[in-house]
């Protein structure tokens, strides 16, 4: 439960909602952008965030937009994650597909995915691997900027007072071979050890991680041994996972553990693809 | 989000209340020297259930502590998800060194043991458990020379209670892990070594009860029907065509209450003029339907069709009945016997009133079918409903009145074990079982896969058929949930790592194995209602540790630890 009031509003347009964000915060308010909620209450009830107003984006029509146009696939940010395997990219119905449990995935939405404190953030890896346009809209109108620039550091980056509007990937650079994969310590529905989503793209794999840093990430590392062409299959792989960082080591596994998994998560995705 | 929070309150507070006796509460609110003590009331609703995880307090006291303070105004207390996992009771730690002697032939001849109970911050049940680990530590098993220790002690954990099984779990795992290491050292199969050493009727326990088919039932006719279920001899370690391994395992249990020497349990019964009985008991309704059997045993004691029993559902400790506590597996035993006294003790005085109507002796009168009748002549009969309330002749004048039964029971022969020889009766009788599991292991990723899990149980009589296989495969799920991934952790820095459910992870509907198979072995408990022995616990309480065996079986080293993770696999 949110034990402190707060208001609630629901704009049609992007313009009205950014005009709220500014408002409130003008006033001394701590507003919040809200997508499917969940963890607004599940910070909230901890004490971890405390907003003076929610604004839900759902009621922006260019955030619900699914659909092909103009050679893209366009996907709007508060699409749930149970709607994106409606999307017909079948990378991200399956990276998105695993988060969290099917009843929380009617919640979640791709942007609140992209922006979540929770780190694993499944949603971003098919992102990583194509060249993806974020619209973000804000105060001063909206803007198209490459993905890549404000998910720099694994999570969506933006400037105060903007949200994602929604994500643009060109049709043709869907990768026609992709998978992903997702291992966790022992239940279906848990945080990942490791998330693989590997796809190959002008005859060379490429390769993203979630769950085995604290944030996604594009393995490069793994990329180029595994397409050096250099020893046995389980060789490149070997080497790929260990020109990789140290994992993480928590309650789900340990570093030593997830480097294991990694590899044959690799090698399940190689075979299967 | 309102609903869903006073929906998680209503279920912490009927969980909280049903088992923690007033008396109990009233001496923890007022402590032991404060006289007079105020009365504690205690509404229980219809359902709760912790599996024993409220046989000790903690909000109570808090509540009533805070009520007092605001002039005994009404309060509310409720525990956050987090704060109910790091502070309220969890399940008990144990650590086992064992050390067992035996033949080349593998007869045991003498075991050692040390147990390391993990009490937590606070002491409440743990001495407890201790008390009932000490009494059954051997396990099933003739051991002639036995030492055993049991050592409880205080951490800085959160405090330890009853979780599914008393310690029973936890010291069930240690021996069953040791009795398989013992088979593998003598090259032995392991059920034929467990068979060579059963303890039988005439046999002592390990504090000295002298055991009766009565008291210890079959274990025996259970480990040989769970060895044909199993297909025990058609192989226990196999490779599949990929490659993978799938192997069987199996262990033994048994379970005696720990209960205190003068636990008692009564019922009441009210007749209604419309045939119908009343029943009240203070049995509090776990989801293992308690009450229907109660039900069906006053049923069966009065001949009456169980429809027209009432049940009382919920329990007032100001008006309903003591029952000791709703643990221990023990209720329809217990709260049974009373059920069955109170039963005779309304047909008594039901004879009584229509002997005079019928103007024959007591003793002539049978009761049944909602009528009392001449035994040799049933068309000479007197309805309950015209004496329930009281019997009016037709001329006006009336006798009798409203009849209302009342049954006690109160344990038998129970002592506590004694301080210097180890020597006392726990409980007034052990069910007994034989579990198993097949697991399939991936021999490239080290993961497994639960194929099937398997119970055969000492029920005594089983009365309720569906309920007890109910019962028992919620049991075998829950053990296997601890077997592979349920459980606390504490940190480096000594901090509670899993206080929220998605850290706190439990079987879910999916992740079962493909089958449960559950059969029940029958031999009379005597002295219990229909002979039956305590079923309730039992079903959790091998199950880790005939999973532990399959699993070190397959992957060829051993597991002695829970839980047993792919992660544990893969390291060991």
């Amino acid at each position: 439960v949110i034990a402190q009031s707060f208001s609630y509003h629901r704009p049609a347009s992007w313009d009205e909602a950014a005009i709220l964000y500014a408002e409130e915060a003008k006033t001394g308010g701590t507003p919040m952008y809200y997508g499917g909620g969940t963890e607004i209450l599940t910070r909230a009830r901890l004490g971890e965030v405390a907003p003076s107003a929610v604004i839900d984006l759902k009621g922006i029509p260019e955030t619900r937009e699914l659909s092909r146009r103009r050679g893209n696939l366009v996907l709007g940010a508060a699409l749930t994650l149970a709607e994106l395997s409606d999307s017909g990219w079948s990378l991200l119905a399956q990276a998105s597909g695993r988060v969290a449990d099917h009843t929380t995935r009617r919640q979640i939405t791709l942007g609140g995915n992209l922006a979540g404190t929770v780190f694993y953030r499944e949603s971003a890896l098919p992102f990583l691997l194509v060249p993806t346009t974020a619209i973000v809209a804000g105060r001063n109108g909206t803007r198209r900027v490459d993905l890549a620039k404000v998910f720099e550091e694994g999570i969506l980056t933006l400037n105060d007072g903007e949200f994602l509007m929604a994500l643009e990937v060109p049709l043709d650079r869907l990768p026609e071979r992709s998978i992903a994969i997702k291992r966790t310590r022992l239940d279906w529905v848990d945080y990942p050890l490791v998330t693989v989503a590997l796809a190959e793209k002008d005859g060379e794999w490429i390769v993203a991680l979630s769950g085995y840093l604290d944030r996604p990430f594009r393995a490069h590392a793994v990329e180029r041994s595994l397409n050096d062409g250099m020893g046995t299959l389980a060789d490149r792989i070997r080497r790929g996972v260990e020109g990789l960082p140290e994992p993480l080591s928590d309650v789900h596994g340990s570093a030593a553990y997830r480097r294991f998994v990694l590899g044959w998560a690799l090698e399940d995705a190689l075979n299967v693809i | 989000m309102v609903r869903s929070e006073l929906r998680l309150m209503s279920l912490i507070w009927s969980r909280l209340v049903q088992l923690t006796p007033p008396d109990k509460l009233t001496l923890a609110v007022n402590g032991p020297t404060s006289l007079p003590p105020a009365p504690v009331i205690v509404n229980a609703p219809l359902l709760g259930g912790a599996f024993g995880g409220k046989a000790t307090i903690l909000t109570e006291v808090l509540a009533c502590l805070a009520s007092k303070a605001v002039g005994g105004w009404p309060v509310l207390v409720a525990l956050p998800r987090e704060e109910d996992l790091k502070t309220a009771p969890v399940g008990p730690g144990l650590q086992a060194h064992l050390r067992l002697g035996a033949t080349r032939q593998g007869r045991l001849t003498a075991a050692s043991m040390q147990f390391w109970l993990d009490s937590g911050a606070y002491t409440d049940s743990a001495p407890r458990m201790g008390r009932a680990i000490a009494s059954g530590c051997t396990g099933p098993y003739r051991v002639p020379n036995v030492e055993a220790d049991i050592i409880v002690a205080y951490t800085n954990h959160t405090y330890a209670t009853a979780w599914r099984g008393f310690g029973h779990l936890p010291f069930t795992f240690c021996v069953e892990r040791m009795m398989e290491k013992l088979a593998d050292r003598l090259r032995m199969d392991p059920l034929e070594l467990r068979s060579r050493n059963l303890l039988q009727p005439g046999d002592t326990s390990p504090s000295r009860v002298r055991l009766t088919v009565a008291n210890l039932g079959n274990p025996r006719r259970c480990l040989e029907r769970l060895k044909e279920l199993m297909a025990w001899e058609k192989g226990i370690r196999t490779e599949t065509t990929e490659g993978n391994i799938r192997a069987k395992g199996a262990a033994l249990f048994w379970k005696t209450s720990t209960s205190d020497p003068n636990a008692a349990s009564s019922a009441i019964l009210h007749l209604n003029t419309d045939g119908t009985v009343s029943l009240t008991t203070g049995a509090v309704e776990l989801g293992a339907g308690t009450k229907t059997a109660l039900a069906q045993i006053l049923a069966d004691a009065l001949r009456m069709d169980v429809a027209k029993i009432s049940v009382r559902m919920d329990v007032n400790t100001q008006t309903d009945p003591i029952h000791w506590k709703t643990v221990a597996s023990l209720t329809t035993l217990m709260v049974g016997r009373a059920v069955q006294e109170a039963a005779r003790d309304v047909a008594e005085q039901l004879k009584q009133v229509a002997s005079i109507i019928l103007r024959c002796p007591v003793e002539d009168l049978e009761v049944g079918d909602g009528q009392v009748y001449l035994r040799a002549d049933p068309g000479a009969h007197v309805s309950w409903s015209d004496i329930a309330q009281g019997y009016t002749y037709a001329d006006g004048p009336a006798i009798g009145g409203p009849i209302a039964g009342r049954g006690a029971f109160i344990m038998r022969h129970i002592t506590p074990l004694d301080r210097w020889t180890g020597e006392g009766r726990a409980g007034p009788t052990w069910t007994t079982g034989a579990q198993g599991v097949e697991v399939e292991v991936d021999t490239r990723r080290w993961t497994y896969r639960v194929i099937k899990a398997y119970s055969v149980i000492d029920a005594g009589r089983v009365i309720n058929p569906r309920g007890a296989r109910g019962a028992v495969t919620g049991g075998m799920a829950q053990g296997l949930s601890v077997a592979t991934r349920e459980g606390v952790s504490y940190g480096a820095d000594g901090r509670f790592e899993r206080d929220q459910l998605r850290l706190y992870r439990t079987l879910r509907i999916g992740e079962e194995p493909e089958e449960y198979v559950v059969d029940f072995v029958e031999s009379d408990a005597v002295d219990t209602p229909y002979g039956l022995r305590p079923l309730g616990e039992h079903g959790v309480l091998a199950m880790p540790a005939a999973f532990a065996n399959a699993l070190s079986r397959a992957k060829g080293s051993p597991f002695d630890r829970l839980p047993i993770t792919p992660e544990e696999v893969w390291r060991s």
